[in-house]
């Protein structure tokens, strides 16, 4: 028996991709509604970096004195040094974003904070 | 619209869906980047030492690596982004090709036939390896067809293999390809192929080097047994313009005759089929090859690095790829082996990565396993 698909539209049109993955999906965190916290702050961060790219765009098209207009948008290919910069302001970004990750946790927690309390109380 | 193709199949791209992958790929970096330089940190300084003293001595098993990690907060954190990571890049990428897969089956039923050949087969039963999951978590996986004539897999597959490769693999996203025919050029200098099998293709990208790569008249064939990838690797040959048989097949039996090629290759095939699979893959090459003839398979196993290995163990149980960990321990001389190739024939070992468009000292220090023997000459 074929695994593949053979019934289409009628009309040619289409069906819609899947978005979820067949397979399991993993949880790594000790509660799972942080990693879906955590997919959710990743999906609004490349919101927030879309939008930051389309004011540059702005930006850039209004220094070459052209109206910020859809079409204007669309037709814009930024230099590779452009691209450049871009890419630099979303290292910068994630590396803001996501900071507490990177934090070290070794090397001095509150056992040895509290000393340091009491040497100076 | 942005393009940033080097041929006419290459799905566009919107400004904002540009702005998107742009952000996905900075994203892989920066994640992949803290797993890594973290996870490599806490092996050496704790988990390794640990597992060792547990074990009297002994190196961590796969398994062992990944309870150990499990424990670590902070391993978790940047777990958990790896994964979503991989599920923003489909998400990020699918709706974008969704949106012109009717102008891109257009453009791939105009292309068809006009270099080379696409032989399709509808009633090729998919291997359960290939079902039971979708492989690297891509949704529908890389079978999957929504319209008559489907090249949403593969269009998706060459805009989110170009994201992930991170410019390594070039702008043809060929440095597999080149890697081992480099390997092959120096380990078997006298060979001269004239007929040529690519494995488990995908939609081409390490098979097109091999057209120009050992001379003129080389006639290359490529199998794999996603339909909407072979559609999509024909029409991107056609607008390359190189010429490449493809057809779908299972690479565990095809029906090409016996003895049929000098060269037969793969790329990053082996760990995406099964312990039996893999087998099954080598004891056909040998039946295809004519004497004399080499069959080469390269993948990305390093048995030898123990966070490599943990990040294979990773991948195999946390990104739908199942045969990635166990296929760290499989025994290459031994599969050659069991398909029938003589022991003196057989030969284990690792390609650079490599490519004639880069220098170099500007690539990444790594390579791949490579799995190869030869038939005796009649």
């Amino acid at each position: 028996m074929s695994n593949q698909n053979d019934t289409f539209a009628d009309d040619g049109a289409p069906r819609r991709r899947r978005r979820y993955a067949k397979g399991r999906r993993p949880f790594f965190m000790a509660d799972p509604d942080v990693d879906r916290l955590l997919a959710i702050v990743t999906a609004l961060t490349a919101e927030v970096s879309v939008v930051r790219d389309r004011l540059d765009t702005a930006e850039r098209l209004a220094d070459l004195g052209l109206p910020a207009t859809p079409a204007n948008i669309e037709a814009y290919v930024p230099e590779p040094a452009v691209e450049a910069t871009r890419e630099t302001a979303r290292s910068a970004m994630l590396d803001r974003v996501f900071r507490i990750l990177s934090q070290p946790t070794e090397g001095g927690g509150e056992v040895n904070y509290q000393a340091i309390v009491d040497r100076f109380s | 619209m942005q393009n940033n193709s080097t041929h006419a199949m290459f799905p566009d791209a919107t400004h904002d869906e540009q702005a998107m992958q742009s952000f996905v790929k900075t994203l892989r970096v920066y994640v992949l980047g803290e797993f890594q330089h973290t996870g490599r940190d806490l092996l050496q300084t704790r988990i390794e030492p640990a597992v060792r003293k547990a074990n009297g001595g002994r190196e961590p098993t796969r398994r062992q690596l990944r309870e150990a990690f499990a424990q670590v907060p902070v391993h978790r954190a940047w777990s958990s982004m790896l994964r979503v990571t991989q599920e923003i890049l489909y998400d990020t990428v699918g709706p974008s090709i969704e949106r012109q897969l009717p102008d891109l089956v257009s453009q791939a039923r105009a292309l068809r036939g006009k270099k080379g050949s696409l032989v399709l087969d509808p009633d090729l039963e998919m291997p359960r390896y290939l079902t039971a999951v979708d492989i690297h978590s891509k949704p529908g996986s890389y079978q999957q067809e929504l319209m008559a004539d489907d090249v949403f897999a593969g269009a998706e597959f060459d805009r989110t293999y170009r994201l992930y490769s991170m410019g390594t693999n070039g702008p043809n996203l060929d440095a597999a390809g080149w890697s081992l025919i480099a390997w092959i050029k120096k380990t078997y200098p006298d060979l001269r192929p004239k007929r040529i099998l690519d494995m488990g293709c995908t939609v081409g990208h390490s098979t097109l080097p091999y057209v120009r790569a050992f001379g003129d008249d080389v006639e290359v064939h490529a199998i794999d047994v996603a339909a909407p990838c072979l559609r999509y690797g024909h029409a991107r040959a056609v607008a390359m313009d190189e010429a490449v048989h493809f057809s779908q097949q299972n690479a565990e039996g095809t029906n090409f005759a016996e003895g049929s090629f000098d060269l037969v290759v793969s790329h990053l095939l082996m760990h995406e089929t099964s312990r039996t699979g893999v087998r099954n893959v080598f004891a056909e090459s040998r039946r295809l090859l004519a004497p004399g003839g080499v069959m080469a398979h390269a993948d990305g196993v390093q048995p030898d690095d123990l966070f490599a290995k943990y990040y294979a163990e990773w991948m195999a149980h946390f990104n739908n790829e199942p045969f990635l960990g166990s296929i760290q321990d499989e025994d290459f001389v031994e599969i050659c082996v069991g398909a029938g190739f003589r022991r003196t024939d057989c030969i284990v070992g690792r390609a650079p990565l490599w490519r004639p468009d880069a220098r170099p000292e500007d690539l990444p220090n790594s390579s791949s396993l490579v799995a190869s023997a030869r038939k005796p000459c009649a």
